[in-house]
């Protein structure tokens, strides 16, 4: 009977933390959807749009690009991830670094340094590589985690029973593995679809996805049934994918392992990781060199021209949403811990902004919040908050790898030792997310600096961010403004790193 | 067969294996014995490959096989976990080490069931292996290791967990299969009555350099 008491108290206390995850996933997520979809949704437009030859364009490329550049990313992905869990090399920590650094790194930026390398040419091939190289890090760490922690051992158990190298992979890691690759494939295969940044600026006019498409019928052309219909469309396309794969929401984190257990790479092991590691590197190069070099002459004007508005504006609302994902995702692991069955529901809320258009939920946003007292419209703290929106899935899950290494037993000790149950969430679940923390704002700060959807659709003159006015120098013509933008990309890359090596590199 | 040499070995700045020499004849059963935290599963992996010591020699036949990967040396472990493969069955488990070999599959099924019968889990072998106890366990992990007939096989605190009965009875088939079956063996415990009942030879790590007594 006490069990059960102490059980039922702390299911309250995982609902308590629901609640807010709830209305702010009510009030900034499923009332603007359902209200632009009510008010500009009829059936004629699904008819409309799939008749139409463009549409039917979109949609095939959007698929093509997204299985492809997922396909890539696994193949890349996958052998990295298994070397990096069962072997140990000098370097390794800078190695790993190198896989893990596209994923916080702006879109934007590396959508620049695509069309850099590719000169413009073969859009459809650039955007599958460079989705491709965003993702490798998704795949590496979400397998490495869990080959690293229970596969290792059977990957020596093999190794001693004669099997080598790709044997083991083939027989071992691909086996024991696949739960969490068709994970991570999934995750990859979502955010290729959902994908914006990369594609407006790599795709130009012969390679659109959806949500390229809805952005132009949205914001550029005006017809919203149209965008609303292939919003819809995508919404539900993600969901059965999610539905049919049943994504094991992997906690994004690094689990470690005795170092003993690890063998050692041989030379031309390492030599091979240290080369793809450089080659992860060569965007970032590509940027700073094209920072000061233009016609074939060294120049230092498009770092004198920045304007530091954007800069500041960029940080201000990387803070705001670094603040406001902390305490959702906190909230929202707290429920999951807690809440019993409803912790599906937490889980599910917490989620949702990956399938959903940030451009839809953008104009949702503006069409809902635009009257009375709950004009919206201007307000700077709209921005962030939306950025938060954004960042949630990915902050959510890094907090949750501290939440699972708590056991029932851990809070049963404190309780026996005379915690209350609101004395054991404050002292042992609280206290175990504080290390989480750091690593996760990190996250979300890096996400809200280098998120372009939902910027291009509620930034005002004011309020420009630093991918929007990439974006915009790099229409303009003339050589200081490309020098400009890709200045600026430097400095949001250089800011990216220095918050990650200085807060997000700490081990969740 | 098998000498380690000198053998030296850091995680960091923490010397785990100081200058370890030790020596296991043809069809020997060596127990190594030493306290916890001393090296000794450290020393397994050395001699196995899964680790490469700092310094020193590991010797298999009078080859060295120090830089040799484990794959190639031909050395079974059984592990103190029993790392059982999730994802195959019994049978399967016992059967990896033979399809590394390309044996033929009659062969490979001779052996197989050969080894079902002799550690007694004949009844088992379409079990999946999260659904065995614990003792089941650890008789298809010393299978799965005896399957490919390797030149010398290590024992890392092989009955750790079991209970008593389970304990003698997996510790007696155990012994049998290893000498029956003619292989060289490095048994490692920390407990000093198992050694001396399994081995033919005991051999203390001390923290000592070089640190090697019979006892037995």
């Amino acid at each position: 009977m006490a069990g059960n008491r102490q059980l039922n108290q702390f299911r309250r206390i995982g609902i308590a933390f629901a609640l807010p995850l709830v209305i702010f996933v009510g009030v900034f997520i499923a009332l603007p959807t359902l209200n632009i979809i009510s008010g500009a949704l009829h059936w004629g437009a699904f008819s409309d749009a799939l008749g139409d030859d463009r549409i039917r364009h979109v949609l095939w490329i959007t698929v093509w690009q997204a299985s492809w550049s997922t396909f890539v990313a696994a193949v890349i992905g996958f052998p990295l991830a298994v070397v990096l869990a069962h072997h140990s090399f000098r370097g390794k920590r800078v190695v790993a670094a190198a896989f893990s650094l596209p994923f916080v790194l702006p879109t934007v930026v590396i959508a620049l340094a695509a069309v850099s390398l590719s000169g413009g040419s073969h859009p459809l091939i650039t955007i599958v590589m460079t989705h491709a190289y965003f993702n490798v890090s998704v795949v590496v760490r979400v397998v490495r985690s869990h080959l690293q922690s229970t596969v290792t051992t059977f990957n020596n158990a093999a190794a001693t029973l004669g099997a080598g190298p790709f044997e083991r992979l083939r027989t071992i890691d691909l086996p024991i593995a696949r739960k969490s690759l068709t994970s991570a494939m999934t995750m990859v295969f979502v955010f290729c679809v959902t994908s914006f940044g990369v594609v407006r600026i790599i795709g130009g006019i012969s390679a659109t996805t959806t949500e390229v498409e809805i952005f132009i019928r949205a914001i550029q052309l005006g017809d919203m049934p149209t965008a609303v219909a292939l919003s819809v469309m995508q919404i539900v396309f993600l969901l059965l994918v999610v539905a049919f794969f049943r994504p094991t929401a992997p906690t994004l984190r690094s689990s470690s392992v005795a170092s003993e257990y690890q063998r050692a790479l041989d030379g031309a092991g390492r030599f091979a990781m240290w080369l793809v590691g450089c080659l992860f590197a060569v965007p970032v190069v590509v940027i700073l060199l094209k920072s000061v070099r233009t016609g074939g002459s060294w120049s230092t004007a498009g770092w004198h021209g920045i304007d530091n508005g954007v800069l500041v504006n960029s940080l201000k609302f990387a803070a705001g949403a670094a603040v406001l994902a902390s305490l959702l995702s906190v909230a929202a692991v707290m429920a999951v811990a807690h809440a019993g069955h409803a912790s599906r529901v937490v889980n599910a809320f917490a989620s949702i902004p990956v399938i959903v258009s940030s451009i839809i939920l953008s104009v949702g946003v503006v069409s809902t919040f635009n009257t009375g007292w709950y004009d919206f419209r201007g307000s700077a703290w709209l921005l962030p908050v939306m950025h938060a929106v954004v960042a949630l899935p990915v902050s959510f899950r890094i907090l949750r790898g501290p939440i699972e290494r708590l056991t029932s037993e851990h809070r049963d000790a404190a309780a026996t030792l005379g915690a209350s149950p609101w004395t054991v969430i404050a002292t042992v679940d609280l206290r175990a997310l504080r290390r989480g923390l750091l690593p996760m704002s990190a996250v979300a700060a890096c996400i809200s600096l280098g998120e372009f959807g939902a910027a291009s659709v509620l930034s005002r003159s004011g309020s420009r961010t630093v991918p929007l006015e990439i974006s915009r120098l790099l229409g303009r013509p003339g050589d200081t403004n490309q020098l400009q933008a890709y200045a600026l990309a430097s400095i949001l890359m250089i800011t990216v790193a220095v918050i990650m090596v200085t807060l997000g590199e700490r081990d969740a | 067969m098998l000498e380690v040499r000198d053998v030296s070995l850091r995680y960091g700045n923490q010397h785990v294996l100081d200058h370890v020499s030790l020596r296991v004849g043809d069809g020997e059963t060596v127990g190594l014995l030493g306290p916890s935290g001393i090296g000794k599963s450290s020393l397994l992996r050395v001699i196995s490959g899964l680790v490469r010591p700092d310094s020193g020699a590991v010797l298999v036949d009078g080859t060295d096989v120090t830089a040799s990967a484990p794959h190639k040396r031909h050395i079974g472990v059984v592990f103190q976990n029993n790392a059982l493969f999730p994802h195959l069955s019994v049978r399967e488990n016992i059967e990896y080490g033979l399809r590394r070999q390309k044996i033929r599959r009659a062969a490979r099924v001779a052996r197989v069931d050969e080894l079902l019968a002799k550690m007694k889990i004949e009844s088992i072998a379409d079990r999946r292996v999260d659904t065995l106890s614990g003792g089941e366990a650890k008789r298809v992990a010393v299978a799965r290791t005896l399957a490919p007939r390797p030149t010398l096989v290590l024992l890392d605190e092989p009955l750790t967990g079991l209970d008593r009965d389970t304990y003698l009875a997996v510790r007696a088939d155990l012994i049998d299969e290893l000498r029956n079956g003619g292989s060289s063996a490095l048994w490692v415990t920390h407990d000093e009555s198992e050694a001396t009942a399994v081995a033919t030879r005991v051999v203390r790590l001390g923290d000592q350099p070089s640190t090697e007594t019979v006892i037995a």
